[in-house]
């Protein structure tokens, strides 16, 4: 059971890098001029979009939680509003944080917009996917032994990584370098997507090393 | 046998050897720059021109050559960056200046100064041809008269007639040199117009006289404006203009002053140091270090073209050319070049002989030291140089054909000019290169004595305050043997094979044995520590996992963060922006703690029990900790923890709410103080909220901020100080308002015209009194609390009356638009203590910590 869910995760996470990776270079045959660090905002929106649809359609297949009971189609609607409205916030919130870390409020509201879009991507959109609008479930899962699946192993990890990831992408903003990649938010959403990549690949090898020590408590 | 010390005795001890091992580690890294004997030894003669091979000729030209110029007027523009002559700035507000350089008899470089680019080191540089080291700038900070042997003291000793006008730093150094000299001191930065006036009015009564030889004009304007205004400011412009008017003047009155029978004039401009994009100097960008120098004399040929390439030259090589045109001996310490074009128009042997006698000066002062000398590649091709002007000198004399005698003279100029360069760099490095071995052996020093004092201080701390030292152990006196014997060898070993000079090696040998020997003790020391510490753990057995899982987030952030910072210090361009780092690392901090905050106020009570009880634990852990440890660091940092464990449970309703939303307060409180002051270098230039505050149009904004801040200030001090002290405090604000009023950087409601300008000087002594009467107040509360009862409020009200004071005085001392920065530091300070400290129980050093790291912030958030 443990084996075969494992070998699952694995495979999303995978697919999920892959897509990424994809995002890069496909839009290059389609649109002339496209490259990462060009055309930045472009990709930004294709991959923020890409990464949304590869994770709600793997959740819809996977059924990582399985919901106990039947919903109405009304209900469904209203968690689908309730997990739109979330998204939002979230986006609203990381830019507050990103201009509170001293981006420019009014200049360049498009990029840093588009950069937290894309952390939500990799962070929210996870949690609605996996937990539902269900803040309560947020918070047992992001303290300190609350993950109770291995899914949720695995949110914890990836979103931690994407965080970091776009942390440590800042560092080089000031220096004097002169380097394309160090225009704003370049490194960060950069930073951010090497962190998630590496936050899927390094989820399914974690838990697979410490399987013995990870015990679930409802399970 | 053990040695008990006392922690006092101890901690002497430390001191003692970290001073001592700093001061080995600085005297290696500002190593002593290249020095000649001082100048008050006779002076040497010139040498004669090399003497030619085989018997019978004898060159009888042994004095030195006759002065090249009669007249040299020596303009030296503060801050004259390269592009403000030579680039486009220079076409169109100096256009006297560019006719000469394009047209004229004149030769253009662009000269490179060493840094530290400020005035002082940068004269003497010109004066004396050569290279001060950064311990000349420590030393001579209030620069006492010159004492090596340079330029000026040479022309004087030869009887020239100098004049000097221009900025005193000359007077200081040169007392007694000048025949006439009108010092102006750059004391106020803001003087743009009257430091240049007082230089340009003598000028029209000295350039008609005809009793002077040297005449000196240091222009400070250009650097005044730079400071203030920066280089790209409309104020440069006219003041260039300035500047090329004046050139103009004086190149007319030279050469209308000029006969047919006696020598040419030379008139040279050149700049001490440039400006940084920012208009400061001191540090080494391109902006700072390159400096137009101009030759204009009519002994020179008239250019034809414009002007394509300049030529790079050093600073350093204006002395001995000078020297040689005016007819002195170089300097002793010179270190620079002829350059060549200026003498071009003499004759072949002239010049060959300028060239030897440079090189001549150049390898005395490398045989004076480097020990190796001969082994120098430079040396090596100065004297094959020499030996061929000895045989070109045979040819000359023997009176040869003229054409073979140029080509041939061609050549050894050409050999004379690569071995000036070799000796020069040689000689330049000698400066720049660091004394490893002191150094190492300062850091082994320093590492030692804080290595011993990290392990001792658990037992410093505890109740008895006493060290042991253990001396007997057979283990550690044979070990410490051994390491004297090897550190022994070890010096032995560098100090025979080091070619360079080393200090710690000529220090005597007593002395080297000598802090071998507390080198090793050290080590003994720390051994013993290490090896006490591990016993005493061995014998209790610990679960260490228990010990790993009490780390949080913040822990590990504080930790990376400070780990970081520090090695973010090694590379220039993360110095540079360093501030970026610290509002990094704060906001980082912010979030930090409203996450824990979140998991202290939802968690403990939302989520299982057994989680709970951990957290629970662990907060026990951290309390008894900080309860046992720190109750000097508590009083000492001023925060109100004291009561902080018995209070802790007590958290709810609206406190939570505000408990969870101060990091978000915080968070925006340093956003707003981020945009006041654009500082750093890449962004420096940027429009900043603080200069739109000093502008003078915005003037009553800035009264209007100015007086809210102060109001907030003494809301935000006043609330546990005495009633003496808070009426104090109320005055003193008051008088840090009229004291900005009174220098025009503020305004009343009452007053409109901000005419009657003073210094504020009374004003200022005013605050003064107040901030001393209250921390003299709080002072003496302290010393009763002390003395007579052990009463922790009066206590804690005499640091708060301490602290009050200090903070009056830093609201006199910032400038008025940096007020808010005071408010918010203040601000976030109480709210850090009281809903953010106090409920997560943080410990004295997690506090300390956080304090240094908004420290630093609020720091940069003042500059600009
Ligand atoms: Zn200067
Ligand atoms: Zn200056």
């Amino acid at each position: 059971m443990r084996e075969a869910e494992l070998r699952k995760l694995l495979a999303a996470n995978l697919l999920c890098a892959v897509s990424i990776v994809l995002t890069a270079l496909v839009p290059a045959l389609f649109l002339d001029g496209f490259s990462v660090l060009g055309t930045h905002l472009t990709w930004l929106c294709v991959c923020s979009v890409c990464v949304s649809v590869l994770n709600v359609t793997l959740c819809l297949i996977l059924k990582p939680n399985p919901s106990s009971k039947r919903s109405s189609l009304s209900n469904k609607i209203s968690r689908f509003l309730k997990c739109c409205i979330y998204f939002f916030m979230s986006c609203i919130l990381f830019h507050a944080i990103i201009v509170l870390y001293g981006a420019p409020l009014i200049e360049s509201v498009t990029e840093t917009f588009l950069f937290s879009v894309l952390l939500s991507t990799f962070t929210t959109l996870q949690c609605l996917c996996l937990l539902g609008p269900n803040i309560q479930a947020w918070i047992r899962v992001f303290s300190r032994n609350g993950a109770m699946s291995i899914w949720e192993n695995s949110l914890q990890i990836t979103t931690m990584c994407s965080i970091l990831g776009g942390w440590f992408g800042a560092f080089p903003i000031p220096l004097d370098w002169d380097r394309p990649w160090q225009v704003w938010p370049i490194s960060c959403s950069l930073g951010a997507t090497f962190g998630y990549m590496a936050g899927l690949i390094i989820a399914p090898l974690w838990i697979h090393w410490n399987r013995k020590q990870l015990t679930y408590k409802s399970r | 046998m053990r040695l008990r010390l006392r922690s006092g005795a101890l901690a002497a001890g430390c001191l003692l050897a970290e001073a001592l091992g700093v001061a080995l580690f600085l005297r290696g890294f500002f190593p002593l720059p290249v020095r000649s004997l001082p100048r008050g030894e006779a002076r040497a003669e010139p040498p004669a021109e090399p003497a030619p091979p085989g018997p019978g000729i004898v060159s009888n030209w042994t004095k030195i050559p006759p002065p090249l110029f009669k007249k040299v007027v020596i303009v030296l523009i503060d801050a004259l960056r390269d592009d403000f002559v030579f680039g486009s700035k220079g076409k169109q507000f100096m256009p006297y200046t560019t006719q000469v350089i394009e047209k004229g008899t004149s030769y253009s470089f662009i000269a490179e100064a060493k840094p530290p680019t400020v005035t002082m080191p940068r004269i003497k540089a010109l004066m004396t041809g050569s290279i001060p080291g950064f311990i000349d700038v420590v030393v001579n900070l209030n620069s006492p008269a010159l004492m090596s042997d340079n330029l000026i003291w040479q022309a004087k000793a030869a009887g020239k007639r100098i004049i000097f006008y221009g900025d005193d730093t000359w007077v200081k150094l040169f007392p007694k040199h000048f025949v006439e000299y009108d010092g102006t001191t750059s004391f106020f930065v803001s003087d743009f117009t009257e430091v240049d006036d007082n230089v340009t009015r003598h000028l029209d009564r000295v350039l008609k006289r005809e009793d002077w030889d040297l005449l000196i004009l240091h222009y400070l304007g250009l650097d005044h404006i730079g400071h203030v205004t920066g280089p790209n400011s409309p104020l440069v412009g006219p003041k260039l203009r300035e500047m090329d008017n004046v050139l103009k003047k004086i190149h007319i009155s030279l050469l209308s002053k000029e006969g047919e029978a006696s020598l040419p004039s030379l008139l040279v401009v050149c700049g001490d140091h440039g400006m940084s994009e920012t208009g400061s100097h001191g540090g080494s960008s391109e902006g700072e270090v390159h400096t137009p120098l101009l030759f204009i004399s009519s002994a020179f040929e008239k250019r034809s073209g414009p002007l394509t390439q300049l030529e790079l030259v050093q600073q350093t090589d204006l002395a001995s050319t000078l020297a040689v045109g005016l007819g002195l001996p170089i300097s002793r310490n010179n270190v620079g070049n002829i350059i060549l074009p200026v003498v071009g128009s003499k004759t072949m042997r002239e010049q060959l002989r300028f060239l030897h006698m440079n090189g001549f000066q150049l390898s005395t002062l490398l045989q004076e030291n480097t020990p190796a000398y001969e082994k120098d590649l430079g040396y090596e091709q100065f004297k094959i140089a020499e030996k061929s002007h000895g045989n070109w000198i045979k040819l000359y004399l023997e009176g040869n054909n003229s054409e073979i005698l140029l080509n041939l003279g061609k050549k050894v100029l050409k050999q004379y000019l690569e071995a000036l360069r070799t000796l020069s760099s040689s000689l330049s490095k000698q400066v720049a290169q660091y004394d490893m071995y002191s150094m190492m052996v300062g850091t082994v020093i320093i590492m030692e004595v804080l290595l011993l004092l990290f392990l001792s201080v658990p037992k410093a701390l505890s109740s008895r305050a006493e060290f042991e030292v253990p001396l007997s152990p057979p283990l550690f006196s044979l070990l410490f043997y051994l390491m004297c014997l090897m550190l022994c060898a070890v010096h032995v070993i560098v100090c025979t094979s080091a070619e360079s000079l080393c200090y710690f090696c000529s220090m005597s040998w007593l002395t080297a044995v000598g802090v071998m020997m507390l080198i090793s003790a050290l080590m003994c020391g720390i051994l013993s520590a290490v090896g006490k510490i591990l016993e005493n753990s061995r014998l209790p057995p610990k679960n260490p996992g228990a010990c790993s899982s009490s780390w949080s987030e913040v822990d590990v952030l504080i930790l990376a963060g400070t780990i970081g910072h520090v090695l973010s210090l090694g590379a220039s361009s993360f110095i540079e922006e360093e501030h970026q780092t610290w509002y990094f690392l704060i906001n980082t901090l912010c979030l930090a703690l409203c996450q824990e905050l979140c998991r202290n106020h939802f968690l403990l009570k939302e989520c299982d029990l057994q989680l709970g009880i951990t957290l629970k634990q662990n907060f026990d852990s951290i309390g008894e900790a900080s309860e046992c440890k720190n109750i000097d660091v508590q009083a000492a940092s001023s925060s109100k923890l004291g009561k902080a464990a018995s209070s802790a449970e007590s958290v709810k309703g609206s406190d939570k709410w505000i408990s969870l939303a101060s990091p978000w307060i915080i968070l925006i409180c340093c956003r707003l103080l981020r945009s006041l002051n654009q500082t750093g270098v890449q962004w420096a230039h940027r429009p900043d909220f603080g200069h739109w505050l000093t502008s003078s149009e915005h003037k009553s904004e800035l009264s209007v901020l100015a007086a809210i801040s102060l109001l907030m200030i003494f809301v935000l001090v006043q609330r546990r100080c005495s009633l003496v002290s808070k009426i104090a405090m109320a005055l003193g604000l008051l008088g840090v308002y009229s004291y900005r009023a009174a220098i025009g950087n503020v305004i009343f409601p009452w007053q409109h015209d901000s005419k009657d300008i003073s210094k504020g000087i009374t004003e200022a002594r005013f605050v003064y009194v107040f901030v001393l009467g209250i921390v003299f107040t709080g002072t003496k509360d302290l010393l009763k609390s002390q003395v007579i009862s052990a009463d922790s409020s009066m206590k804690s009200t005499g640091l708060w009356e301490v602290y009050s004071g200090l903070v009056l005085l830093s609201a006199l001392l910032f400038r008025p638009h940096n007020l808010p920065v005071l408010v918010f530091c203040l601000l976030i300070q109480t709210m850090m203590t009281k809903y953010i400290w106090r409920p997560l129980k943080f410990d004295a050093a997690q506090i300390t910590i956080m304090h240094y790291w908004f420290g630093q912030a609020f720091f940069y958030f003042q500059v600009s």
